[in-house]
């Protein structure tokens, strides 16, 4: 017999093969989707409420803990805990290696749902500050689309997923259509009031993909902390809980868990037909068959099936296959002590978003242009209460020193700065043929650096933010200066860029390849330029347009 | 993964001179507790430890104590933070069992010099003396200098382990002590005008 031959394969469950699947299934094409990662349990796989007392180490590293020890990499991600461990990748089994002197640190998700399951939920609208950046500045690239073509996906989309926020009117990052916003804390509205009337700089409360109002069987949020834990509430959005049930609801659609993809394959027409992949428990290698194939891996984990695929990389005359890859600058910032607040109760609700500061610099407004760097940056941060942990600093023991500990909390106040990274051509991922993973797949060697650019901003947004900071009243206000490698912001993409020219880009604007016309990339890999605001909103919205101008094509028959 | 084997740490002196009950071995510059120095080491019920010795966990247990003794709000030992300080240490790198292990000799070393007992044996008064000397309280140089930085390790043991235990998180912190549904209240005073 045969092997069937689907409509589409969809290659990732995540946050944007969940899209992409949704679409098409819902469109009654047949689809195949292969990931990676092991099934996904609503019965086991949310932990949320596990307490530190629930664990022998109370949630310090515990070496006895297997899943960790092979997750060296993960963990550099908060996320990645001795709770959820067997949501990450195998570092062991899954290498890459990096060129001299460039660090990277690849996070990737090793279940149904990716790492929709693991993500900060923070969702942002890019605008045309972002998509025409090129024009206003005359570095790099355009999108080959603009915010107006986006606008109403990202519409529906934040109907769908659930963003609660504010409306703002800012130019430079475009309301939405929001749930209730979370509440400020006390600082956090000095904070506010500092930077708008002292410095004109606007700041809002985090946008974030969690209900504030229940929808159907998704609950408001109930404030318990770690959503990285899984959901039992279902109030972040996460593919298996939305777009992958509404996928199974159609009957048309087979998700085959722990496949590991290792090629596209063509035919003679030169046009994919297919894929490979290892069923990882067997180490087997099979092979399935489709019309339409879409790569929803992840940026990098896409690129290199790619790259994988055919000798200098599938489809890819143009040579960007691989290169201009980018992440958000992370891990610089400033933190202080707010001591007006000292004293002042941490409430039990623990609220999972923090504020957000949009980008002020180099805006229309000319009072924004600086001439330091180009593009900008936000921040990301807000106020944090200490609940006893002021008491490792506290001098002295005994009774006295115990009974005034819960009443001496320290209040904090933090702004992290989430840069743009400028596309550049040798910021590059390419196929090392001298290692391969476990089942035998050269892994990529990853070659990216911060540039120029991306270091005078760091200076610069250290030393406003340390100005905000004392305007503020904070007091031992300490900067960390030492960005973080790329790959760290978790924010990876770019390396099959899109665009009009087939010269200089890998795919059109709907996510579509220029060579093979059944062949899309429907995740992170198809940004042209990142912007500074969280890229999973806009990587969403992507392949939702994407997805439905490609059942408009198949339908006519543009595809075969 | 296997489990490191026990370090020892070296260069105790006067400890290894007390054979096991031996109780005046060394000449005492003080002598206000003889009388408990026939106690053997204190062991605590039904409590056997991973890491330490009996007579070690019953030490750490005295001294947690001390840092956080009873009051309105249950003691160390009675959140149980012996346990999760063996536990924790019976599966640290080596080099951090060592420094413990040492810091504690070192004490119980000191306690002989001071009080002519062994530590476990002192009343609570003498071992808050004790920790009163090498406490954070004061900077330390010389001869005090591994008793500092030892007090300094087990207090934060001490704080960790009691803050992240059930009845931390319950008597001492006063929150639920399962997850349960909360609501976000956030500001409600309006900018500048919070109490």
């Amino acid at each position: 017999m045969a092997a069937k031959i689907y409509d589409a394969i969809v290659v990732g469950s995540g946050a944007t093969g969940g899209w992409s699947a949704k679409v098409l299934t819902e469109a009654g094409m047949e689809v195949l989707m292969l990931e990676s990662g092991t099934s996904f349990d609503e019965t086991k796989d949310y932990r949320e409420h596990t307490l530190p007392h629930d664990l022998p180490l109370r949630g310090r590293p515990d070496p006895r803990n297997e899943l960790l020890e092979r997750r060296k990499v993960q963990q550099y991600c908060y996320a990645c805990t001795e709770v959820n461990a067997d949501f990450f990748i195998d570092d062991v089994d899954n290498p890459y290696t990096t060129a001299p002197g460039k660090p990277f640190n690849w996070i990737q998700a090793n279940k149904v749902g990716g790492r929709s399951l693991l993500w900060a939920r923070q969702s942002y609208r890019m605008s045309d500050y972002d998509f025409k950046a090129a024009s206003r500045d005359g570095y790099g690239e355009d999108w080959p689309l603009e915010y107006k073509d986006l606008a109403p996906y990202y519409d529906r989309m934040e109907r769908y997923i659930g963003v609660s926020g504010n409306k703002e009117g800012l130019d430079v990052l475009p309301d939405g259509d929001f749930l209730p916003p979370m509440a400020y804390s006390c600082g956090e509205q000095d904070l506010k009031a500092t930077l708008e009337g002292k410095f004109g700089v606007p700041m809002t409360i985090g946008r974030t993909a969690v209900l504030t109002e229940s929808r159907g069987d998704r609950l408001a949020c109930h404030y318990c902390g770690p959503c990285h834990y899984g959901c039992r509430t279902r109030s972040y959005f996460n593919s298996p809980q939305t777009t992958l049930r509404d996928c199974a609801a159609t009957g048309k659609f087979t998700l085959v868990p722990e496949a590991m993809v290792e090629k596209v394959t063509t035919n003679a027409e030169n046009l994919a037909d297919g894929v490979t992949y290892f069923d990882k428990p067997t180490g087997e290698r099979r092979e399935a068959k489709a019309k339409i194939v879409i790569l929803c891996a992840s940026t990098l984990a896409s690129t290199r099936i790619l790259l994988n695929s055919a000798s200098g990389g599938i489809a890819n005359s143009s040579d960007v296959l691989g290169r201009y890859v980018m992440d958000h600058i992370y891990a610089t910032g400033v933190g202080g002590k707010y001591p007006k607040r000292d004293g002042a109760k941490a409430e039990n609700a623990q609220r999972p978003n923090g504020i957000y500061v949009p980008r002020f610099q180099n805006l229309d407004d000319p009072k924004t242009h600086t001439k330091k760097f180009l593009r900008g940056y936000g921040y990301q941060g807000g106020e944090g209460l200490t609940s006893w942990d002021h008491a490792l600093r506290k001098k002295g023991f005994g009774a006295a020193f115990k009974d005034a500990i819960p009443d001496e909390t320290q209040s904090r106040m933090s702004l992290g700065g989430f840069g743009e990274i400028l596309p550049r051509a040798d910021n590059r991922v390419t196929l090392d043929e001298n290692v391969t993973d476990k089942w035998g797949v050269p892994v990529l060697r990853m070659q990216c650096s911060l540039g120029s650019n991306e270091l005078a901003m760091v200076d610069e947004l250290l030393q406003r933010g340390a100005e905000f900071l004392e305007e503020l009243g904070c007091k031992d206000i300490q900067i960390r200066d030492n960005p973080a490698p790329m790959g760290s912001g978790i924010h990876e993409v770019g390396s099959a860029r899109m665009g009009e020219d087939k010269r200089t880009s890998y795919l059109n604007e709907f996510q579509q390849s220029h060579e093979i016309k059944n062949l899309f990339v429907m995740d992170g890999a198809s940004y042209v330029s990142i912007g500074c605001v969280n890229p999973t909103l806009t990587m969403m919205s992507l392949a939702l347009r994407s997805s439905e101008y490609l059942v408009e094509q198949a339908k006519r028959g543009e595809l075969s | 993964m296997t489990k490191p084997p026990k370090p020892q740490p070296t260069g105790l002196s006067r400890r290894s001179m007390l054979g096991a009950g031996a109780t005046a071995a060394v000449a005492f510059p003080v002598l206000p507790a003889l009388a408990a120095v026939k106690t053997p080491a204190a062991v605590i019920d039904g409590w056997t430890p991973k890491f330490f010795t009996a007579q070690q966990g019953a030490v750490v247990a005295a001294l947690s104590d001390v840092i956080l003794p009873k009051t309105s709000t249950p003691s160390a030992t009675e959140a149980l933070v012996h346990e999760y300080i063996d536990e924790a240490l019976s599966v640290a790198e080596a080099d951090e069992q060592l420094e413990f292990l040492g810091g504690l000799a070192w004490l119980e070393d000191h306690a002989i010099d001071r009080f002519g007992a062994r530590l476990e044996a002192l009343v609570p008064d003498q071992q808050s003396a004790l920790l009163m000397e090498i406490s954070d309280h004061h900077d330390h140089a010389g001869r005090l200098k591994t008793g500092a930085a030892f007090f300094v390790d087990l207090k934060q043991r001490v704080l960790f382990g009691y803050y992240t235990s059930k009845i931390g998180r319950t008597e001492a912190l006063g929150k639920p002590a399962a997850v349960k549904r909360e609501r976000l209240v956030g500001c409600t005073h309006g900018s500048g005008h919070h109490p």
